[in-house]
């Protein structure tokens, strides 16, 4: 508020301002009034002239008579208190005089006009042609000091008005001085408005941030439901299929039974990969695999998600060369575009899977297409999005683009999209060609062959139920099971019987060392000795690099390679 | 104000203004005098060729040989307008024609008016004195004053120009007729 003290200047400037206008006036007032005082006097002089001029004949002649008529015509003017004519001589030949007016001066002399008391008066000489014959006397009233006033009133209105002016001029500063102040501290409560909405909006922006968070949670409980629901079909159709073997003896329809048992675990097992990743929290597990074998596998599951309405055509090369990716993420980056594609296609049409060489040095794109309605162009840049969804709600958790996604950026490769609204979508995947050779063979069809010599495994498995699957499958490959519940236990078994080919552990087991630790341990003491791990979670990033890992759930045949993979390896060794 | 009272002692004082000490005692004749010095103030004559402006201005007496000094007296001292004053007596009717202005009294009085008629001559005659012939200016007493009658008629006839100054004061004023 540095302007407070200059206020108060102003305000003063004003008043002073006003004192020097009402000086002015004052000044100018007394400079007009002597500037009439002195016109007064010329005037007063010219009449005098213009009266000895008028008596100068009856001067000369002493015309008594005229010479009054002369006096009485000066009478006229009221200002005229006192009029002489005087001869040579100084006898007075004529007069007017107001009544009470002073006497008239005996003896004239000529003398200037000039002011005395409240009279102006004058004495001339009366002259023709050179010679004087004699003195005029005139005495004029002065203005009546109110008249003379009265005369000023404009001015001192004007002047008074100016001052006024000046005044209010001065207090309407004051005013917009202070209102100037109003003002600012109206800017600077703006100001304080707006930080404090900034800091609304920052806790806005932390609540939509919780509420992201929590449509996330939603969107996964929804996804969980889901899930379960999906899950109590399948194992109704489970638990249903071994009711009913128990009943059938028929061995044509205990083989459908077991089909749709053993689909129903597929699916499952599907189930479970797709909610762990939509949790992000499957580890890519980079293999070197053939587009077209591991797609082409896929195709009754795909056949199975889609509606009747829907062609399938999976149309891929098999001289493609190998691609390094997950093979599981893959699959199920395949699944989602299905259910987009079949999603989009109300009313049927054609999915169109693809494959071929990349426009990309090194990589092979797989093309999925459908002939469905196409993405709007607004949206086109939101549908990797996660979460996003045009779906309603228990429909669509809008992750399904969003796992295709993470999963080509996880493989080192990228996923686009192009759409024409009413023509259909092709969503292109583009993975980086392998630098190894195919590791493993496809595998084929399930020959529940004993492969090389039996084996003695270990198994280590703190769940009794699982433990003993496990070992009858095991079991089924034609291999020994020896059961230890805990990786102490493993260990005790270890030191007694040193002819075990292989352990075989589960990863999270209650108490004391897990699976990864047990693995460690086994390094250590008995280098030579195969270990495969297996986990029904996903997420242990601590397991060591190149140690093979079976996930669950897990078929005989998932076993039977998983077990071939580590001993080969080992004897690879 | 009434002034009728004094109106000798008034008229005696103006004169002694204008009077020499010397000679105290006031008369209708100086009166007179002085007024004829004054008239030539109020009268315009026609431009005389060969005339200076300062060429004395001619007053002359006919038959009145006492009036003729106190006139002689009065202007021995005057000027109008830088002009002396030149006092003449004189005899003949016939000689006024050179005067600019006569005083005549008398038995001439007839033949001087007739003898000047039409010429630029400012005439004066007077009734105080007992003759009622009138030239252009004529003496009376009127309430014991001297006062005068003016014939502009005369005066237009001769080219003199009276001013109006003079005329206000006539007690009677035959007026010029109208050009
Ligand atoms: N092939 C397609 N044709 C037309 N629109 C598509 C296609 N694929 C995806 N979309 C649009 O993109 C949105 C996001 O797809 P995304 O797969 O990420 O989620 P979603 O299918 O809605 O839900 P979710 O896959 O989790 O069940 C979809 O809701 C849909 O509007
Ligand atoms: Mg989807």
């Amino acid at each position: 508020m540095k302007w407070r003290p200059r206020f108060r200047f102003d305000r003063d400037f004003a008043f002073i301002g006003a004192l020097i206008v009402l000086a002015l006036g004052l000044v100018i007032g007394v400079i007009n009034e002597s500037a009439v005082s002195d016109r007064k006097l010329r005037e007063l002089d010219t009449e005098a002239k213009i009266l000895a001029q008028s008596v100068v004949a009856s001067v000369m002649f002493s015309d008594q008579v005229a010479a009054r008529e002369s006096a009485l015509a000066f009478s006229q003017n009221p200002e005229v208190d006192a009029v002489g004519v005087y001869e040579q001589g100084g006898a007075l030949i004529a007069s007017f005089s107001r009544e009470g007016a002073e006497a008239l001066p005996p003896r004239p002399t000529a003398r200037a006009s000039a002011y005395r008391g409240g009279f102006l008066e004058t004495i001339r000489t009366v002259e023709r042609d050179g010679q004087t014959y004699g003195h005029v006397y005139l005495r004029l009233r002065r203005e009546p000091l109110l008249a003379r006033l009265g005369r000023y009133t404009p001015l001192a209105l004007l002047v008074l008005m100016t001052a006024l002016v000046l005044a209010v001029a001065g207090a309407a500063q004051g005013a917009l001085k202070r209102a100037y102040a109003q003002l600012e501290q109206k800017a600077a409560d703006l100001e304080a408005a707006n930080s404090s909405l900034k800091g609304e909006i920052d806790q806005r922006k932390s609540a939509e941030e919780a509420l992201v968070q929590s449509r996330k949670m939603e969107a996964i409980g929804q996804l969980t439901g889901g899930v379960a629901h999906d899950f109590n079909n399948l194992l109704m159709v489970v638990s249903g299929g071994l009711r009913m073997l128990t009943r059938h003896d028929d061995p044509e329809r205990r083989r459908n039974i077991m089909e749709a048992m053993q689909q129903a675990v597929e699916r499952g097992a599907g189930l479970t990969r797709q909610l762990l990743s939509f949790a992000r929290r499957q580890p890519v597990e980079l293999q070197t695999i053939s587009v077209a074998a591991r797609i082409n596998g896929m195709r009754s599951l795909l056949e199975r998600s889609l509606r009747a309405d829907i062609l399938l055509d999976i149309n891929i090369p098999e001289d493609l060369p190998p691609v390094s990716t997950d093979p599981g993420q893959l699959e199920l980056a395949v699944l989602n575009l299905c259910v987009n594609a079949r999603d989009a296609m109300q009313k049927g049409g054609v999915i169109t899977i693809s494959a071929r060489l990349g426009s990309r040095l090194r990589t092979v794109e797989v093309l999925v297409r459908d002939t469905g309605a196409g993405i709007p162009p607004e949206i086109l840049s939101r549908i990797f999005e996660p979460y996003f969804t045009t779906k309603p709600l228990g429909q669509g958790t809008g992750l399904g683009l969003s796992q295709v996604y993470g999963f080509a950026q996880q493989s080192g490769g990228e996923a686009r999209i192009e759409s024409q609204v009413g023509f259909g979508t092709t969503v292109i995947l583009s993975l980086p060609i392998s630098s190894e050779q195919l590791s493993a063979p496809s595998p084929n069809p399930l020959p529940v062959a004993i492969e090389d010599r039996s084996r003695h495994v270990l198994v280590v498995e703190d769940d009794d139920q699982v433990a003993s699957t496990v070992c009858s499958m095991f079991e089924d490959l034609g291999h020994q099971t020896t059961r230890a519940s805990s990786a102490e236990e493993a260990l005790s078994a270890l030191q007694r019987n040193h002819a075990f080919d292989l352990v075989f552990s589960d990863i999270v087991m209650p108490g004391g060392q897990n699976g990864i630790e047990l693995a460690r341990e086994l390094e250590r003491i008995a280098p030579n000795l195969p270990v495969l791990l297996t986990t029904g979670y996903s997420g242990h990033e601590d397991v060591d690099p190149g140690r093979p890992v079976l996930r669950k759930p897990y078929e005989i045949g998932d076993l039977r390679e998983a077990l071939f993979k580590v001993l080969n390896r080992r004897a690879a060794a | 104000m009434r002034l009728a009272s004094a109106i000798a002692m008034l008229v005696t004082a103006a004169l002694m203004g204008a009077a020499p000490p010397a000679r105290a005692q006031t008369s209708e004749e100086s009166v007179k005098a002085t007024f004829v010095s004054r008239f030539i103030s109020f009268v315009t004559w026609p431009p005389i060729e060969g005339d200076a402006a300062n060429a004395p201005v001619t007053l002359c007496v006919i038959g009145a040989e006492p009036f003729a000094n106190e006139l002689e007296r009065v202007v021995s001292d005057q000027r109008i307008n830088g002009r002396p004053f030149d006092v003449r007596r004189i005899a003949e009717p016939a000689s006024a024609a050179r005067c600019n202005a006569v005083y005549v009294v008398g038995a001439r009085v007839e033949d001087t008016l007739r003898a000047v008629r039409g010429r630029p001559v400012l005439t004066i005659t007077d009734g105080a004195a007992g003759d009622d012939a009138r030239g252009i200016i004529h003496f009376v007493i009127v309430d014991r004053r001297v006062r005068f009658h003016i014939d502009d008629a005369r005066a237009a006839e001769g080219g003199l120009f009276m001013s109006s100054r003079l005329l206000s004061l006539g007690v009677s004023v035959r007026r010029r007729p109208a050009s």
